[in-house]
């Protein structure tokens, strides 16, 4: 009986083109919207990541990096110290910045670090050298590909003069890019030299992090989430903005995907009706023609998919390169969602032709 | 349900009648059919057209279901049974054969035979086999990988034979099997269904509009009006000429009655003589 379904849809050439095409199409703007999401994602906290850190610790009632501005005295952090299980309280220094680079506005999320600390710096360096004293910055290859600066380049932020020394990787968010100069020089840039926009706390070996979390949260106007816990809320600049638009475009996507199928399956099986009713008169169950329906659809769903899945790739390929800052990571688990979601719109879409089989009478095979 | 039960007909109608439609549109397609068709008998039922002979045969077949009467086939009454039951039924004990071949355009003369065999549950490559074998035995050895576009009508008819013998059918039924073939192939394919009745007992119904197939069949009967009768020897009321009543080469039906003439000639005369008798202008009323 399958060799029926893929004979059929074989013999349709063109009407199998259509289904495929369309199916394709909705699995691609899928499979891009998910990477998508899974670059940023992962990528937006590649930086926090990257910290090491247990415990952020910000001012109170601003927890993420993105939405609010958190500002404590450098104070907080010899109290954090002095908390049992706490080894090691650096200070985070850093905000989103505007600056001018020959006429044009462009913007970058600053971070003062300590390089002799060896925490919050750049994530990977992949060109030139760390920064070693004030007056130097490090960017990132998206940054630098997007605003042409290079190594040896100097532009002003904030009234400082700050030259490249070296570009980094895995410090791009898609919205921005983070760039790292000396913390005293951030300090005199951002903030002043008695306040730090957050503590990065690291708990010692077989210290309890819940425990240490709350001894953080008694500090007055201080409070404390893990590591993790920091990574979620810094997630949610994209699920709150780009998580429903990906939603709904996936939905969208799922529902033109399943329409065509249906359509092109429907179409086929009206005019195959004769063909269905002699099989019906021969002695075939619906049960039979139920089968060579959806074997019509799953494998039209099937073979989209694959089309789609390869459009996908060749389509983040080209869009990475010609938009530096697009991050997509594809996960093998999403792909397999996806590939469930192909099935399903599969078989969502031979419940119309099975409804149109169950109403052919046999008898018409003997109609001229 | 498939056993078949030793001794009774093939195939048989008690009473069987089926009507199309309700109130004054309705139409009696078949009226009060009794028939009995024995094992290896090969029975011809010819008619007009709009007799009845697709319904009778349709409902023969378990595709339709009579609005009276009974329909027994290998012994087995349909009345009783599901539809799954008759479907089941269709499959292992009747073979169909169609005017227009009713094969599956995307699979070659083998798979259309195959499909069959594999739909009674035989495995791939003994269906596979069978197909082959059928095909050989009726001349189509080297059609087997051609798609039905690419047969001529005869071969069309013997691969839509060898289908309807796939699962070694006890009855196989055949609606104007030769109406889409020249003369020759339509006399091919009815010896072709004689052989098939005669050397392997099967039974074969074949309604017909063609009489030129007649000799081949052990019986002919006339289906008109839904009503089955014999063929009656007639005369032609002018000459006294004896005709076959389905071979008459002129008819006529005045006033429900109907005369058979051996010419045009004939039956001018009888008009002629008629109206001599009648009030002039009223030439069928009496
Ligand atoms: N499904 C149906 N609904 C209503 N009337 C029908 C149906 N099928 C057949 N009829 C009517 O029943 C009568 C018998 O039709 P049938 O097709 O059995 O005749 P036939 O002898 O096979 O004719 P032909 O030689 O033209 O094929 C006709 O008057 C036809 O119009
Ligand atoms: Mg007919």
């Amino acid at each position: 009986m399958s060799s029926i379904a893929l004979k059929n849809l074989w013999a349709e050439k063109t009407r199998f083109t259509i289904t495929v095409g369309g199916v394709a199409l909705a699995i691609t703007l899928i499979v891009v919207l998910i990477s998508l999401y899974q670059g940023w994602s992962t990528k937006i906290t590649a930086y926090i990541d990257a910290t090491g850190a247990d415990i952020w610790a910000s001012q109170k009632g601003s927890a993420d990096m993105f939405h609010g501005f958190s500002a404590m005295s450098s104070a907080t952090r010899d109290a954090i110290l002095r908390i049992p299980g706490v080894q090691r309280a650096q200070p985070f220094v850093g905000r989103q910045v505007a600056f001018d680079l020959s006429g044009k506005d462009v913007h970058t999320f600053l971070v003062g670090y300590d390089p002799a600390a060896g925490v919050g710096g750049p994530v990977r360096i992949v060109q030139g050298r760390g920064v070693t004293s004030p007056g130097e910055m490090v960017i990132d290859r998206v940054f630098a590909k997007n605003t042409g600066l290079g190594i040896g380049d100097t532009a002003a932020i904030l009234g400082h003069p700050l030259k490249v020394v070296g570009i980094a990787e895995g410090t791009n968010i898609f919205v921005y890019q983070y760039s790292f100069v000396d913390q005293g020089e951030a300090r005199d840039m951002l903030l002043s030299q008695t306040i730090d926009n957050y503590e990065i706390v690291k708990v010692a070996p077989g210290a309890d992090v819940q425990l240490v979390i709350s001894a953080i949260n008694v500090l007055p106007g201080v409070q404390a989430v893990s590591q993790d816990a920091f990574k979620e809320l810094n997630r949610s600049l994209i699920d709150d903005t780009f998580l429903p638009i990906i939603v709904v475009l996936a939905v969208i996507s799922l529902v033109v995907g399943t329409a065509v199928i249906a359509l092109t399956i429907f179409t086929s099986t009206i005019e195959k009706a004769r063909e269905y009713g002699v099989l019906k008169a021969v002695g075939a169950t619906n049960g039979r023609l139920y089968r060579i329906v959806l074997t019509q659809s799953l494998a039209s769903g099937l073979v989209g998919y694959a089309v789609g899945l390869l459009l996908a790739f060749g389509v983040m390929a080209l869009v990475e390169q010609a938009v530096p800052a697009f991050l997509t990571a594809t996960r093998l688990v999403d792909l397999a969602l996806v590939l469930a979601l192909a099935l399903g719109m599969a078989v969502v879409a031979s419940y119309m032709p099975v409804r149109r089989l169950i109403s052919i009478d046999p008898a018409i095979v003997f109609k001229q | 349900m498939d056993t078949k039960t030793i001794g009774s007909p093939a195939l048989s109608l008690q009473e069987v009648t089926k009507v199309f439609g309700q109130g004054p549109s309705a139409v009696r397609a078949v009226d009060a059919v009794d028939l009995e068709v024995s094992q290896g008998e090969v029975l011809l039922i010819q008619g007009p057209s709009g007799g009845g002979k697709t319904t009778l045969l349709t409902m023969a077949g378990g595709l339709l279901r009579p609005t009276q009467g009974d329909i027994s086939i290998t012994g087995v009454k349909l009345n009783g049974l599901s539809d799954k039951q008759v479907s089941h039924l269709r499959l292992m004990t009747i073979g169909f054969i169609f005017q227009s071949f009713n094969l599956l355009a995307a699979l070659t003369a083998q798979e259309n035979v195959e499909v069959v065999v594999r739909l009674a549950g035989a495995g791939k490559k003994e269906a596979r086999r069978t197909a082959a074998e059928l095909l050989a035995s009726l001349g189509l050895a080297r059609r087997l990988n051609h798609r039905p576009v690419n047969l001529s009508g005869g071969e069309k008819q013997r691969v839509s034979i060898a289908r309807a013998l796939a699962n070694n059918p006890a009855l196989i039924l055949a609606d104007e099997p030769t109406a889409n073939l020249d003369s020759a192939r339509g006399r091919e394919v009815m010896a072709l269904l004689r052989g098939i009745a005669k050397e392997q007992g099967r039974t074969v119904l074949c309604v017909s509009h063609d009489h030129r197939i007649r000799d081949i069949a052990d019986r002919v009967l006339w289906l008109e009006d839904g009503r089955l009768r014999q063929l009656q020897a007639v005369k032609d009321p002018v000459c006294g000429m004896s005709l076959d009543e389905s071979l008459a080469p002129v008819r006529l039906v005045l006033d429900r009655e109907t005369y058979y003439f051996c010419g045009v000639v004939c039956r001018a005369a009888f008009l002629e003589r008629r109206n001599a008798h009648e009030p002039a202008g009223v030439p069928s009323s009496s």
